[in-house]
């Protein structure tokens, strides 16, 4: 059975960058590494601004250094993806409205692949 | 994004009478966290008792099992209260306890066998974070670094990982 990612990978990326709590809180303008380490201990989640400042502490993707918010996230839009293709598939449309329709079952389809694929990597 | 995520999680504790090394291992060849925890009793004793940090690393990590060394000698009455309270709080958790032993190690580092100090430098290079954290080689007057305990429990977590491959 596959191990569930953690919520993030923040401590570990720090850890090997040899920077302090302190350190990562001077470089995100906090005072103390405090909050830091609040999101370490997944007791906050950062905001976006400060998760785009932590990639660029460490060279990570955001997407790596919150896999566990990536994954989770992924898991909600496939379920709701394959709600809304149902939904859609359900209305009957306006002659106009088909060739919109199918656009949009189109690029649910292109979007949904990518995911699937990512999730099975993940949960294999 | 990377595909680290089929590697199984595991938490290789080395106990001591006063304190425990601990590495958090997602597979093999990453290591995501390290150190040594203290609960050290007498005057400087620590306040917070050594089951509450063992059981932080549990909550924080949530691995799949947890890794400890077999050593059938020489165990201080602290040491064997530690181990057994450390199955305890994993076995409440639904969580197996594996023991490796000294051969299994040696198995693991074949060519770095002849002594402790020689694992940990093999280990230094596998893994460049814990570089910093190895001590200088102890004489033979000297008591052990405490940190050694990193480098014992990431010791016993390979020699986890080569005993116990992931099967995918």
């Amino acid at each position: 059975m596959a191990t569930p990612k953690l919520e993030n990978y923040l401590r570990t990326y720090r850890k090997q960058s040899g920077l302090t709590q302190g350190e990562v809180g001077f470089l995100l303008g906090s005072e103390n590494g405090d909050q830091v380490s609040r999101y370490e201990r997944r007791r906050r989640l950062p905001p976006l601004e400060t998760a785009l400042a932590c990639e660029e502490i460490f060279g990570v993707p955001v997407s790596e250094l919150f896999a566990g918010v990536r994954q989770a996230a992924g898991r909600e839009i496939a379920k709701r993806r394959l709600e809304l293709r149902a939904r859609l598939q359900a209305k009957t449309p306006r002659a106009s409205g088909v060739l919109v329709m199918a656009h949009k079952l189109r690029s649910l389809d292109d979007r949904e692949r990518p995911v699937v694929a990512n999730q099975n990597s993940s949960t294999a | 994004m990377t595909d680290q995520g089929n590697e199984k999680r595991v938490l290789a504790l080395d106990v001591h009478p006063r304190s425990f090394g601990f590495v958090v291992f997602e597979g093999p060849n990453r290591m995501l966290d390290w150190g040594v925890r203290s609960f050290r009793s007498g005057a400087n004793a620590v306040k917070i008792p050594a089951a509450t940090k063992f059981l932080a690393l549990l909550d924080e990590f949530r691995p799949s099992a947890v890794v400890i060394g077999e050593r059938l000698t020489g165990r201080t009455a602290k040491q064997s209260r530690m181990l057994a309270t450390i199955e305890r709080q994993a076995r409440s958790r639904r969580i197996p306890v594996r023991r490796v032993s000294r051969r299994d190690v040696n198995r693991a580092f074949v060519g770095f066998e002849s002594n402790k100090y020689e694992v940990a430098s093999a280990l230094a290079q596998q893994f460049p974070a814990l570089a910093s954290r190895l001590p200088p080689r102890r004489k033979c007057w000297q008591s052990e670094d405490y940190r050694m305990g990193i480098f014992d429990a990431a010791a016993l977590g390979v020699a986890d990982f080569s005993k116990y491959p992931i099967i995918k």
